[in-house]
C-alpha cells in the first residue's frame, strides 16, 4: 500500500518559496489503478517525483508497503526506484544510442544480485518486449519507431524489473489520440495481467477516465 | 551490458572521443619513441664497445691520469709495459690470450696517391700480431707474421666514416667506401710529421698496402705487423728495448673479468674492460631516457587535461541521461562505473593506438635515418629497440592516467542531484 500523510513540499527560488503541495494526504491500495488529473502547474508531476523517490517532500511522509521512503539514504532511494518503482515518461527518455532491447536492458544492469545476469536480462527484456508487442523492433534505434512504439519500449523498460509501483507521466502527453488511447489500453491489459499498482499523472479527463479512480488536483492540493 | 554501454556512449560522441584518444595516442607514442629510441642507442654504443661480441676482453696500459684517460689520449709515460710483463699478465689465471700492440716510437705520416694528387697526413703507425687482426685480415698468418715491404696495413674503418661525415661533404669530395680504398698502395714516413716539418730526418719510405679495415685497430694510426714496427723501432732508435703500448687480453668468462682486472692492478698498470664503459653509457642512457620521458609525461599530462576537460563537458552535456539512470535506479557508484569506463577504453585504445604508432613511427624513422646513414661503415641494425615490458607499462599507464584525470568528472557526475539532473 502507497500512503502519504501530510505531505508538502516547498521550492525554494532566491527568497522566494513557492509551494508545489500542501498537506497530501493519499492512500492507493495495492494493485489501484489510479490517474491523478490537474491542469499544468498543479502539482502533479511533483507528487509523482516524491511517490518516485526522485524528490524528498519539506514535510510528511511517504510510506510504501509500511516502509518510510523519504529520509532513505541515496543507495536505498536508488535501490527503491530500480526495483519498487517503474516510470514512464510523457517524452519517452529512451537512450538514441541505444537499441529497443538495449533501453530495455537499463534497469536490470542497474539491479543487484542474479537479475544482472546477461543471460537472464536479455531473456527478460525480450520476454516484456513481446508482451508490448515490439519483437519486430528490438534492434531498433528510437529514432527509426513510431511515437507510439517509442512508449511501448517505455512501458517495457518500466516493467521489466517487476516494479510494484508504475508511475507514469503524462504517458500519452506526446502522441496522437489514436495512440494515446492505446497506450492506455496497453497500460490496462498489463494491469490487469501483472496486477502491478498503476499511478497515471495526465491533464487529459479522457484519458484519466480509463483509472479505477480519479484524484484530481488543484494548486498543490486533492480536492477530490 | 556496462562494456556495450560505455562503447555505445563513446560511439555517440565520436569526435570527441577521437580527439581524446588521439592526445593520449600522441603521448603514449612519443613515450615509446623515445624510451626505444634511447635503448636503441644504448644498444648501439654498448655493441660498438664490445664489438658487437665478446665482454671478456681486458685492455692494459701504462697507467695515466684520468684526464687523459677520458680524453683517450695515448699513454706515452715512462711506465713501460715490457716483455716480462706480458708473461706474467699471460700467467694469470682465467686469461686465454694475450695480444700486444706495439707503436712506432716517433712522429710519422702517411702518403697515399689519390685521384693524382699525392697527399699526405700524419698518422701513427701500429703493430699487432695475426691472431688479433685475424678476423678482419683475409691473408694467412704466415703472410702477415713473416711480411717484408709493402706490409699488409688496417685501418680503422672508423676513419672512412668520419671522412665521409665531416670532410667529405664541408669539401665538396666524393664519399669513400671500403672498396674504394682495398688494395691501395700506401707509404709510410717514420719520423715525418706534417705538423712538425724540421723534425723529418730519415727520408725513409716505407711501403705498405691497405689489405682491410678493422674495428679494433686504433682510430689514429694504420696498424701494420708488429714484427715491422719492432723493426722499424729498432732501426731508427739506437737505444730502443721492447716494450708495448698496450695489451689485449681476452678472458675465459665475463665472470672472471674482475679477478683478471684486479690483478692487472696489482702489477701497477691499468686495466679498462668494456663493461666499465657500458655500466658508464647504461648510467647516461638512463639519464636521457628519464630526460626524454618526462617530456613524454608532460604531453601525457596535457593528454590527460584534455582527458578530464572532455569528461566534465560530456557530464555537463549527458545531465539529463545522467537523470534518467538515475530514475531508472542507477545509484552513484553505477554512474562513476559508467564514466570511468568510458575512460577506461579510451585510455586502452589511447595506448595501444600510440604504441602501434610509436612502433610504425620507429620502423619509419629508422629506416630513414639508417638510409642516410649508407656511407657508414659501423651502424647498428636499428636505433629503436622496442621493449614489449615497456610497452605493456605504458598501456597500463595510459589506462591509468585516463582513470585518475576522470575521477573527478565521474564523481561530480554521480553526486548530481536525480531529479535536477533529470529536468536538466
Amino acid at each position: 500500500m502507497l500512503q502519504l500523510t501530510n505531505v508538502s513540499k516547498t521550492y525554494h527560488v532566491g527568497d522566494e518559496s513557492i509551494p508545489a503541495l500542501k498537506n497530501i494526504n493519499l492512500e492507493i491500495d495495492d494493485g489501484e489503478f489510479v490517474a491523478i488529473e490537474g491542469p499544468s502547474g498543479s502539482g502533479k508531476s511533483t507528487l509523482l517525483h516524491l511517490i518516485g523517490g526522485l524528490d524528498t517532500p519539506t514535510s510528511g511522509e511517504i510510506k510504501v508497503n509500511r516502509k518510510i521512503i523519504n529520509g532513505l539514504k541515496d543507495r536505498e532511494l536508488s535501490k527503491y526506484r530500480n526495483r519498487e518503482i517503474g516510470f514512464v515518461f510523457q517524452d519517452f527518455q529512451l537512450q538514441s544510442g541505444l537499441n529497443v532491447l538495449e533501453n530495455v536492458e537499463v534497469p536490470l544492469m542497474f539491479a543487484t544480485g542474479r537479475k544482472r545476469r546477461e543471460a537472464t536480462i536479455e531473456k527478460k527484456s525480450r520476454e516484456l518486449l513481446k508482451n508490448v508487442g515490439l519483437e519486430d523492433r528490438l534492434a531498433h534505434r528510437p529514432t527509426e519507431i513510431s511515437g507510439g512504439q517509442k512508449q511501448r519500449a517505455a512501458i517495457a523498460r518500466a516493467l521489466v524489473n517487476k516494479p510494484k509501483i508504475l508511475l507514469a507521466d503524462e504517458p500519452t502527453g506526446n502522441l496522437d489520440s489514436v495512440t494515446g488511447r492505446a497506450i492506455i489500453g496497453l497500460l490496462r491489459h498489463l494491469h490487469a495481467r501483472e496486477k502491478t499498482t498503476m499511478v497515471i499523472v495526465t491533464h487529459d479527463r479522457d484519458i484519466a477516465k480509463y483509472a479505477d479512480r480519479m484524484i484530481h488536483i488543484r494548486d498543490g492540493q486533492i480536492i477530490k | 551490458m556496462y562494456l556495450r554501454l560505455a562503447i555505445r556512449n563513446i560511439a555517440n560522441r565520436k569526435t570527441r572521443a577521437i580527439l581524446t584518444t588521439i592526445g593520449i595516442t600522441i603521448g603514449i607514442a612519443s613515450l615509446i619513441l623515445m624510451v626505444a629510441l634511447s635503448k636503441g642507442l644504448e644498444k648501439a654504443a654498448v655493441q660498438n664497445i664490445t664489438g658487437g661480441g665478446s665482454i671478456t676482453k681486458l685492455t692494459v696500459q701504462p697507467k695515466v691520469e684520468k684526464v687523459a684517460k677520458a680524453l683517450n689520449l695515448l699513454p706515452l709515460g715512462q711506465q713501460k709495459i715490457t716483455p716480462e710483463i706480458f708473461v706474467q699478465v699471460q700467467n694469470i689465471q682465467h686469461v686465454t690470450s694475450v695480444y700486444p700492440e706495439m707503436i712506432y716510437g716517433n712522429f710519422s705520416s702517411m702518403q697515399i696517391s689519390w685521384m693524382g694528387e699525392n697527399l699526405q697526413t700524419d698518422m701513427m703507425i701500429f703493430g699487432v700480431p695475426y691472431e688479433f687482426i685475424a678476423g678482419d685480415y683475409k691473408g694467412s698468418k704466415e703472410s702477415w707474421d713473416n711480411a717484408a715491404p709493402p706490409y699488409p696495413a688496417l685501418i680503422s674503418n672508423k676513419i672512412i666514416d668520419i671522412y665521409n661525415f665531416t670532410i667529405a661533404p664541408t669539401s665538396g669530395l666524393p664519399f669513400f667506401t671500403q672498396n674504394d680504398l682495398s688494395g691501395i698502395d700506401v707509404t709510410l714516413l717514420p719520423d715525418e710529421s706534417t705538423f712538425f716539418p724540421q723534425t723529418g730526418k730519415t727520408q725513409e719510405q716505407v711501403g705498405a698496402k691497405l689489405v682491410g679495415f678493422s674495428n679494433q685497430t686504433s682510430i689514429v694510426g694504420v696498424t701494420i705487423p708488429i714484427e715491422a714496427v719492432r723493426k722499424l723501432n729498432r732501426q731508427h732508435n739506437p737505444n730502443y728495448t721492447d716494450s708495448y703500448l698496450r695489451l689485449h687480453v681476452q678472458v675465459d668468462s665475463a665472470d672472471n673479468v674482475e679477478y683478471v682486472r684486479e690483478k692487472i692492478l696489482a702489477l701497477g698498470f691499468d686495466a679498462t674492460s668494456p663493461v666499465e664503459e657500458i655500466n658508464t653509457i647504461a648510467e647516461n642512457f638512463r639519464t636521457i631516457q628519464l630526460g626524454l620521458g618526462s617530456v613524454s609525461l608532460i604531453i601525457l599530462f596535457v593528454a590527460g587535461l584534455m582527458i578530464a576537460n572532455t569528461f566534465f563537458s560530456a557530464v555537463m552535456e549527458r545531465k539529463h541521461e545522467i537523470g534518467i539512470y538515475r530514475a531508472l535506479g542507477a545509484t552513484r557508484r553505477h554512474i562513476k562505473q559508467i564514466f570511468l569506463l568510458e575512460a577506461t577504453i579510451i585510455g586502452l585504445a589511447g595506448g595501444i593506438g600510440g604504441i602501434v604508432i610509436g612502433i610504425i613511427a620507429g620502423l619509419f624513422l629508422n629506416k630513414s635515418i639508417l638510409d642516410a646513414l649508407a656511407n657508414i661503415s659501423i651502424k647498428p641494425g636499428t636505433l629503436f629497440v622496442f621493449d614489449p615490458l615497456v610497452s605493456l607499462f605504458a598501456i597500463l599507464f595510459s589506462v591509468i592516467l585516463s582513470i585518475i584525470f576522470s575521477y573527478i568528472p565521474a564523481t561530480f557526475a554521480a553526486r548530481l542531484d536525480p531529479l535536477e539532473a533529470f529536468q536538466d
